[in-house]
């Protein structure tokens, strides 16, 4: 057995995978992802929807998608942090984080108490996201900004199952000059 | 057809360093590394205690500024390359691992979304620490268990705790949900008419889903013994390429863990390794 043979190999390397073991399967059980204990949950959640959004990028009158899922490390880059900055917005500019943070993870610790401002985003942060989003895009396109529009779309999927637009939210617009 | 390879403990490290070299190469031609994103503003620490950790450190924005950024990207690169010629020291194996989890929690912060793409290189680098033969065998055979553990923990999840699988529309909706934007700017495009004749033909994308979920239980067998490794290996190739094509979410970070099914460190004459 692989345990046994870990043992007698060195008491200290048995020590630690039998923690890992016991840290994995505790934040698992907890459905709390604690790194290095990750929990592999991906999709198991049912999703029950008609309605999908997402987030358009146009920059200089053309859109911005990374396609196709080799480019995910870039997509994660630009689309994350613009739907967090929407999430924001949409909370009349309060990272709506901290409500959640206070009702849940603060009432744990003090630690949590202490560390909640630096653990999320404030106004200096949020007002300097736009600023970041125009820098990083220049750097990945090399173009320089004329013009920049942020939007989220909604939609829903016709019978045949091509999607339609149902509504579009600007979330930031500086047209072009 | 041989799949299996018999490879020495150096030859092995060496191909996790180059590999871990190809993700962050891969990585730099996407604009992803630290120095690349340009100090980023807004953060995201979820309920993941050890992101409060390292933001209560304060060591979040010392990486997100130009020096930081730049010694974490450089570091990124300097060790593995040290590892390389290296391979049996301890010290540049740490290292890369150091960096690497530096890395996975600054992108993570930053990138809003928790992914889990980078723990691929970041477990699989705890292989380079080893010296002695033994450990490194024993830590190699771990990273396979882990790796079977990653598929059949996923469809734990699916089946018990959340209970996707129980959910028949789970299919149609995730390719939707993951493919929108690649079906409304290409509405023309082949892949978009395959998402839309899969979506439009329910029972096809639902039952697939059902049937990949079944599939990441298959691993379960490699706990017990080691003869259907390359049959594994094969199943989660085949789970990654369909996710990929249909979800549109990509893991090839995961490869040289995937590896762990098919290299066999060789065995001195005290070897440790015994078939299960």
């Amino acid at each position: 057995m692989y345990l046994k043979r870990l043992f007698r190999n060195s008491k200290a390397g048995f020590a630690a995978v039998v923690l890992f073991i016991a840290g994995s399967l505790f934040f698992n059980f907890k459905t709390a992802e604690t790194t290095p204990f990750f929990v592999w949950s991906m999709y198991s959640i049912p999703v029950k929807t008609d309605t999908f959004s997402t987030y358009r990028i146009t920059l200089n009158e053309q859109v911005i998608y990374p396609e196709h899922a080799f480019r995910q490390p870039l997509k994660c880059m630009l689309f994350g942090p613009l739907q967090q900055y929407d999430k924001i917005m949409s909370n009349a500019g309060i990272d709506p984080d901290k409500a959640y943070y206070e009702s849940t993870i603060v009432k744990r610790h003090r630690f949590f108490r202490q560390t909640l401002e630096t653990a999320t985003n404030k106004e200096a942060a949020i007002s300097s996201f736009i600023p970041w989003l125009k820098k990083y895009l220049t750097e990945v396109t090399g173009e320089n900004i004329r013009s920049l529009k942020l939007e989220k779309i909604e939609t829903v999927f016709e019978q045949n199952g091509t999607p339609g637009v149902i509504a579009t939210k600007t979330i930031y617009n500086e047209p072009k000059l | 057809m041989n799949l299996s390879f018999d490879w020495e403990n150096t030859r092995i490290k060496r191909a996790i360093y180059l590999f871990l070299l190809t993700c962050i190469v891969y990585r730099f031609l996407l604009h992803a590394l630290p120095h690349q994103v340009l100090q980023p503003v807004l953060i995201n620490t979820k309920l993941d205690i050890t992101y409060w950790i390292f933001v209560s450190s304060a060591l979040h924005l010392w990486l997100a500024g130009s020096t930081g950024a730049l010694l974490l990207q450089a570091a990124l690169f300097i060790f593995p390359i040290a590892g390389l010629f290296f391979p049996q020291r301890a010290l540049p194996g740490m290292l890369t691992t150091g960096v690497l989890l530096l890395y996975h929690l600054f992108f993570n912060l930053y990138s809003g979304s928790h992914s889990h793409l980078l723990i691929g290189p970041l477990l699989i680098s705890v292989a380079l620490w080893w010296k002695k033969e033994q450990s490194f065998q024993l830590v190699w055979e771990g990273l396979r268990y882990y790796t079977l553990f990653i598929y059949v923990s996923a469809f734990l999840w699916k089946v018990f705790f959340y209970g996707s699988f129980w959910h028949w529309n789970q299919g149609v909706t995730l390719i939707r949900m993951n493919t929108l934007d690649l079906q409304l700017y290409h509405p023309d495009a082949w892949f978009t008419h395959i998402y839309q004749w899969v979506t439009a033909n329910e029972w096809i994308a639902n039952s697939a889903e059902k049937a990949l979920t079944l599939l990441e239980l298959f691993p379960i067998v490699g706990f017990f013994t080691r003869k259907y490794d390359k049959v594994i290996f094969l199943s989660i190739i085949i789970i990654h390429a369909l996710t990929s094509f249909f979800m549109d979410v990509f893991f090839f970070e995961y490869f040289a863990l995937w590896c762990t099914l098919l290299i066999i460190p060789k065995r001195s004459e005290n070897h440790i390794f015994r078939n299960a």
